[in-house]
């Protein structure tokens, strides 16, 4: 009897071995078989993810310029009320801007290649933040004559306001290949 | 959807070799440039314009047109229909590579 129990435990162990076998041969077929079932829509899919070829760093270098110049303008009308030269500083600084805003037009038409999946997206986000700012900050600093609020304030509120901009177009220099 | 569903669910329009690569390649960016697309998928400017008019006139693909100069810059992009109707047809052949299998 003694010399069973080790042929019976010998034989419980085989057929676990041949039932982890087979299960693990079910398991692989069904997943090779859900894996191509799923093949075409999931891969369509992951590739809206990754990373297109052709896209162009020089686009996000004159993204990130317009933005700096979207920053700048901002910061000169929250506080050009309050220099003495503030009139004419402003003047000069939206037609600097204007001819900025010609050139870089002119740039991103030629610079143009692929534009990652929401690109577009981001980049319409990213250009609602100034235009909200130019408004509420319009409001509280540009348009009354005078104001106290300190410039490191008002510049802080034009930077992070130009700054999703800026970040959508270091994403197309960080990824970019042209 | 069974078998025949997926027959009938291919869509002709994009069942073509150079069209169906055109659509992946615009299913997977916002928008890319006539350059770009030619070099990737390897054939010839007029071969590449006869199938994205085809594909703009399904209303699958919006083509646009700027001028550098003298020079025209196309970039073409995938309308929403563009995209449910790959999405389909890609849902069409995932039923069908699956065969008689259910």
């Amino acid at each position: 009897m003694g010399g069973l129990c080790p042929s019976r435990s010998l034989n419980r162990l085989y057929f676990q071995f041949i039932k982890s076998l087979t299960i693990r041969k079910i398991a692989s077929r069904t997943n090779a078989i859900t894996g191509r079932m799923k093949s075409f829509t999931h891969t369509a899919h992951l590739a809206q993810s990754g990373n297109p070829r052709n896209i162009s760093q020089a686009e996000g270098w004159l993204l990130v310029v317009q933005s700096m110049g979207i920053a700048v303008l901002l910061a000169v009308s929250f506080q050009s009320h309050l220099w003495e030269w503030g009139g004419i500083i402003r003047m000069l600084a939206q037609i600097v801007f204007i001819i900025l805003i010609i050139l870089v037009s002119r740039g991103l038409a030629k610079t143009r290649r692929v534009h990652p999946r929401g690109f577009k997206w981001r980049l319409t986000c990213a250009g609602i933040l100034p235009v909200v700012v130019a408004v509420i900050g319009g409001w509280f600093w540009t348009a009354p004559t005078f104001h106290d609020t300190s410039w490191i304030i008002t510049t802080a509120v034009a930077v992070g306001a130009s700054l999703p901009g800026a970040l959508v177009g270091l994403e197309l220099v960080v990824r970019g290949n042209k | 959807m069974n078998l025949e569903e997926a027959r009938i669910a291919l869509n002709d329009t994009i069942h073509s070799p150079v069209r169906l690569a055109l659509m992946a390649a615009l299913n997977s960016v916002d928008s890319a440039d006539y350059q770009s697309l030619r070099e990737e998928l390897g054939v010839s400017y007029s071969l590449l314009s006869k199938h994205a008019a085809i594909l703009e006139q399904a209303g699958y693909l919006k083509i646009s047109k700027a001028f550098d100069g003298r020079t025209p810059i196309t970039h073409l992009n995938l309308t929403r229909d563009g995209r449910q109707a790959f999405q389909s047809y890609l849902s069409a052949l995932d039923r069908l590579v699956r065969g008689l299998t259910t």
